[in-house]
């Protein structure tokens, strides 16, 4: 009969035994913003594309339905030149209500294009890896965050340690930070105060 | 860290992690990434588990934090937020595993492997075998597998994370262990 857990232990082995994962890269946040910002953008692209095409299946729709001529009932039928000269009329009217429906047409095909070409242009730039500036002023501003919830926890609550924590992380995920040097600040008062109180 | 269990930074963890999400839902960007420094080692972790030891995840990694990132001012608090997290990293595993089925699949090995004299290269190919076999195993089975034994989480934290009632959570990881059990019958039946 098996032992209860030598399954457990087992994989538990097969994992701890598993090859090292390559760290991921430090500015993973960045990374996810840029491509939440280009899945938008094509977002906007498909649906202005979308727009454009309706408006065109629209115009033409309404070009070839505006344009029928009228039945001609056989009581008021006008005399031969008179109507000669009514169905030019009629025709004209036919072709000015096709052009203008060409041109509107014409005019969002064109806009749908220079929007989709000045997208494009938006979406290669944003693949061209941003300088490293803007990722570690987000990192200093992540760690900002959680030094203003420590102090925050500090002020709030009686015990120092739930503070004492948030600061440790903030020194823990990151190092480099000029907000790592003020919590390190931080640990050490509380560890002075607590010193001085016991 | 585990939906049970607080990372090092201790018990304020779950907390500080709802402020955080509340505080990006009021539109502090900065809040996103403190998120995504402390669990993205965790989110790895998992993934790399749930898609057979895989090295090559970053791309599902981002897609979990695009996920968390589209839907964060959203999040209402009604479950943890690690709960949600790892509901999220569950759902992408899968995406990424229907998507790419052929390069993820691994048949099992015969359990009749020869052996080297060495006895670390033997304990070497044991652990990738007993790897493959959990790799090789459908992915819900798969999932309760990790979930539960190399995650260490409990019925009720498996079951809010993958949207099943405990005993269908339950039941299927009696079928996995079950299957496992057949497929390492020399390795377990000490």
């Amino acid at each position: 009969m098996a032992r209860p857990d030598a399954l457990r232990e087992l994989l538990q082995c097969a994992d701890a035994a598993a090859p090292p994962l390559a760290p991921l890269p430090g500015d993973l946040a960045a990374r996810v913003h840029r491509r939440v910002l280009r899945h938008r953008r094509l977002r906007h692209l498909a649906l202005g594309s979308l727009t454009a095409a309706a408006a065109v299946v629209v115009l033409s729709l309404g070009g070839l339905f505006w344009g029928r001529r009228p039945p001609v009932e056989p009581g008021n039928a006008p005399p031969p030149a008179a109507a000669n000269a009514a169905n030019w009329r009629a025709d004209l009217a036919v072709l000015e209500a096709a052009a203008a429906a060409h041109t509107q047409a014409a005019k969002l095909i064109t806009a749908a294009a220079h929007a989709r070409r000045v997208l494009a242009t938006a979406a290669s730039h944003t693949r061209v890896p941003e300088p490293p500036q803007r990722a570690r002023a987000e990192v200093e501003q992540a760690a900002q965050t959680l030094v203003e919830h420590g102090a925050e926890l500090e002020r709030e609550l009686k015990s120092p340690q739930p503070a004492v924590n948030v600061f440790r992380e903030v020194v823990r995920l990151f190092p480099n930070t000029a907000w790592a040097a003020v919590a390190r600040d931080k640990l050490a008062t509380i560890e002075k105060q607590n010193g001085g109180a016991s | 860290m585990t939906p049970s269990s607080a990372t090092g930074a201790g018990q304020p963890t779950t907390l500080d992690d709802a402020v955080l999400a509340a505080r990006f839902a009021r539109g502090d960007p900065a809040a996103f990434p403190a998120l995504v420094a402390r669990h993205q080692e965790q989110v790895t972790r998992l993934a790399y588990r749930l898609l057979g030891w895989n090295a090559d995840i970053e791309d599902v990694v981002q897609d979990v934090f695009v996920a968390v990132l589209q839907s964060l001012a959203k999040f209402r608090g009604e479950s943890r937020f690690a709960t949600w997290l790892y509901r999220i990293a569950v759902n992408q595993c899968r995406r990424h595993q229907r998507r790419w089925l052929p390069r993820w699949h691994t048949a099992p090995p015969a359990a009749s492997e020869h052996r080297s004299p060495d006895t670390r290269l033997a304990a070497d190919e044991t652990h990738a075998r007993v790897r493959r076999v959990v790799a090789a195993l459908p992915a819900r089975d798969r999932e309760v597998i990790v979930l539960r034994y190399l995650e260490g989480l409990e019925i009720d934290e498996m079951s809010a994370i993958l949207g099943r009632g405990p005993n269908t959570v339950e039941v299927r990881l009696a079928r996995a262990r079950a299957r496992l059990r057949a497929d390492l019958k020399d390795l377990v039946d000490d």
